[in-house]
């Protein structure tokens, strides 16, 4: 049975119990779903990389002692990278073609061609592959034998795609910042 | 009605299958509460509320907090200047255990003013009591975390406590400690009670608690019990309760979120801003605010056992109060001689935590040894005062016919 | 907002009341700068003369994000002076005094060094310090304890700001909820 309020309109609800709807309740509510929806966003983005890992997003690397023809394995963002200093003949190998599953052009790989810098990461499930100078290939996975070319190219699976080449840039000669800010 | 919507055939499909509408209705929305109760009755909700947020800042505190000495200090750093928001989290953690406290002690006062540990509700109280004594190691092993000066000498000092312990107090001290002196293995356990242990217990004796509380339900200001068939002098829980509790609740957040925007050190005593360092002890250790009564007891008391067994007393007796006191009166105003004990328990209380904060010397001393006799008299001396009482009521009684 | 206000004099009152040390001179009562330009003077003074004994190890370095370390190791700081000089990123709140007590201290040198063997300071319990008198102006003095107060304390500004409208909604919500609770209990209750 309903029951009329002073200004609060009706609603009879299923189990017959009478809900008073009004602006002041109605936007109580609001406000305060609101405010702990608001309130609970700081705790949300606590959990982000605090400003000393933030710090980590980018990272400067000498490469001014990597000998020709030779790897040198770096960190950044605490993933392995890939730093070769390809000598003339790897350059060549690698601009001979377009690599195997995954065609792209050795320039479209590197900033300068004899520095080939790459995430040490395999494709297919993560792991390190391991630098392996053959006539073949440059790089040859130790988990699931997936290889890669001169330009870091998968030219055996499974690995589906050919290794990463991160963001970087030249700050000099013997200095490159990989990553963006 | 039309065809169920898809979201209450959800619900029904839940509450087929566990006690949803059962549960809600028994606990929350048709609970029965007393229609007299006054505001001393919102502060069991508001130590919820406390409980959520400690919860809640706590584990985000966790993620980042690294417990190691060598790192502890540096990391409660990290976080409050590198962590986003960490500047907000880390002093509602720090402000909000102080604020549980304050809580707890009206949440308790309230209980002895209203006679709550009384039957029917002695096991309510005994439960409130062991919450009482989590809190209190909450707050003992949650200070040790940001390995500053207070907190380790705090903890040197009462860990120290348990040497008085007749044969096996040294023993019993490195037990505590996981080692000679408070160090890498005491942080690392205190840290796993802190997380681990306490709020397991808070959570488990909480629910303990409300069922309790629902079982035997909520007592009123008459100190008279309303039988239950008196349907008109209840209300459901919600909405009468629900609102009195938010609105409440929300002033006491805003004194609260003061503090944690405007003052965030305030209960922070300067010697936590330097790192820990066990060859050094500060010029004065002062416990926590909520500590200061206890550790007041511990101070008069010039026999190291005997200052022990007070300070282990003074929160143990809770637990005998329902024993201690048989008067059949509840409320305290009501009650002749009880009504000024308690008054002046509550001043005792108070002026201990004052003399908390004063070195034990000459005045002071003896205020103290005075006031810690008080502390206990006052228990002790209830099943003379319920006789007292009950004399007085019969003379009244007698004088009356 | 009258609670806020009633709320924040009581914390004015009591955080003086805490203050309040003893043994040591009263502190001078100096009203510390908070405008950008001083805080940067002071923080040019601190990396240009304290940096080479003390470290500020909760800062960074604004290229490398280094702590900021002192320019001599604990070690050579041990024997040089016979302790080894605080980090200074937390000073400003890590005595009794707070920021009132950085200044009071740069100033507080006396001529007369007495029985102290280094130098002599009113405001160090004891009366000596190791610490040579740095001899800085009074302008100086007031914009490294700004400098100081800052660093100890990096997001005092955000967070009064954020705080403000924290409570001014709070504040809206609560009077909101007390009028629906009014409503109910006058349903309810009659
Ligand atoms: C103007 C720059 C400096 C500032 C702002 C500064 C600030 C401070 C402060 C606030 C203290 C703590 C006082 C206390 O114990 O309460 C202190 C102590 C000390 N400072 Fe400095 N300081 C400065 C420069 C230096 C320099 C250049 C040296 C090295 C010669 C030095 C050596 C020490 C030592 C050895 C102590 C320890 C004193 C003791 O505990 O006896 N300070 N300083
Ligand atoms: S992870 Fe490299 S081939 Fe499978």
């Amino acid at each position: 049975m309903p029951d009329q309020k002073d200004d609060g309109e009706i609603i009879e609800s299923a189990d017959n119990t009478q809900t008073r709807r009004d602006w002041l309740l109605i936007s109580t509510l609001t406000l305060a779903t609101a405010g702990t929806a608001v309130g609970l966003w700081p705790f949300i983005k606590s959990l982000n990389p605090s400003a000393e890992i933030q710090a980590q997003r980018t990272s400067k690397i000498d490469i001014s002692a990597v000998e020709l023809g030779e790897q040198l394995v770096a960190q950044w963002q605490g993933k392995p990278l890939f730093i070769v200093h390809r000598t003339k003949e790897m350059i060549e190998k690698a601009e001979a073609d377009d690599g195997g599953t995954d065609p792209q052009a050795d320039s479209e790989r590197v900033e300068r061609p004899e520095w080939l810098i790459l995430l040490g990461t395999c494709p297919h499930l993560g792991c390190v592959p391991r630098f392996e100078e053959t006539d073949e290939y440059l790089w040859v996975c130790p988990c699931h034998n997936s290889t890669f070319d001169y330009s870091g190219r998968v030219l055996r699976a499974p690995s589906p795609k050919n290794l990463q080449v991160p963001p970087y840039r030249f700050i000099s000669d013997t200095e490159i910042e990989v990553g963006e800010a | 009605m039309a065809e169920k919507g898809s979201l209450s055939r959800v619900y029904d499909w839940f509450d087929r299958q566990l006690p949803v509408t059962e549960l809600m209705e028994n606990h929350a929305t048709k609970y029965p509460t007393p229609k007299n109760l006054t505001y001393w009755w919102n502060f069991g909700s508001l130590a919820a509320i406390f409980l959520v947020i400690q919860i809640l800042t706590g584990i985000l505190l966790a993620v980042q907090y690294k417990n190691d000495p060598t790192l502890a200090f540096d990391s409660v750093q990290r976080i409050v200047r590198d962590v986003e928001w960490g500047w907000l989290i880390q002093p509602m953690h720090a402000i909000g255990a102080s604020f549980f406290f304050l809580v707890m002690f009206i949440h308790l006062g309230r209980g002895m003013v209203y006679g709550s540990y009384k039957s029917p509700r002695a096991l309510l109280w005994l439960i409130g009591c062991a919450l009482f004594m989590v809190l209190v190691i909450a707050g003992f092993t949650g200070y040790l975390l940001p390995w500053g000066q207070m907190s380790y000498w705090a903890a040197q000092v009462i860990t120290e406590v348990f040497s008085a312990v007749p044969v096996v107090g040294q023993t019993l001290v490195e037990w505590v400690r996981g080692s000679f002196v408070v160090s890498d293995a005491t942080l690392s356990r205190m840290f796993t009670y802190h997380i681990v242990l306490v709020p397991i217990l808070f959570i488990m004796l909480t629910v303990v608690h409300i069922s309790a509380l629902h079982k035997v339900g909520s007592s009123n200001p008459t100190g008279v019990e309303i039988d239950k068939k008196e349907k008109d002098k209840f209300a459901t829980f919600h909405p009468l309760t629900t609102a009195k509790d938010a609105w409440f609740g929300l002033l006491v957040l805003m004194v609260f979120f003061a503090f944690v925007f405007f003052a965030p050190h305030y209960f922070t005593p300067v010697a936590q801003f330097i790192e820990a360092n066990p060859l050094q002890t500060p010029p004065e250790i002062v416990p926590e605010w909520y500590f200061l009564s206890m550790f007041a007891i511990l101070r008069s008391i010039p026999e190291k056992l005997l200052g022990v067994v007070a300070l282990f007393g003074s929160v143990g007796i809770l637990f005998f109060l329902p024993l201690l006191d048989r008067s059949p009166v509840k409320r305290a105003f009501s009650r002749p001689i009880f009504r000024w004990g308690l008054l002046l328990f509550f001043l005792d209380f108070i002026y201990l935590g004052y003399l908390g904060t004063k070195p034990p010397l000459g005045a002071n001393l003896v205020a103290g040894q005075i006031a810690t006799l008080y502390y206990f008299l006052f228990f002790l001396s209830l099943p003379l005062v319920t006789w007292l009482e009950a004399k007085m009521a019969a003379k009244k009684g007698a004088k009356d016919e | 907002m009258a609670v806020l206000g009633a709320t924040l004099v009581l914390f004015a009152g009591l955080v003086g009341v805490a203050a309040a040390s003893e043994e040591l001179p009263p502190l001078p009562d100096v009203s510390i700068p908070t405008d950008a330009e001083t805080i940067e003077l002071g923080e040019r003074i601190v990396m240009a003369r304290c940096k080479t004994c003390h470290s500020l190890q909760y800062l960074r370095d604004e290229e490398t994000l280094q702590p900021l370390l002192s320019g001599i190791t604990p070690d050579t700081a041990k024997k040089q002076f016979g302790v080894v000089p605080p980090d200074l990123s937390l000073i400003a709140i890590a005595r009794p005094g707070g920021a009132a007590h950085t200044y009071a201290f740069l100033t507080g040198y006396e001529n007369d060094l007495g029985d102290c063997e280094k130098a002599a300071n009113r405001f160090i319990s004891g009366g000596c310090t190791a610490m040579v008198d740095p001899r800085l102006s009074d302008e100086d003095a007031l914009a490294i304890t700004a400098f100081l107060k800052e660093a100890a304390d990096p997001n005092e500004k955000i967070r009064v700001q954020i705080g403000i409208w924290v409570e001014i909604f709070l504040g809206i919500l609560t009077v909101m909820a007390y009028l629906v609770y009014r409503r109910i209990k006058k349903r309810e209750l009659g």
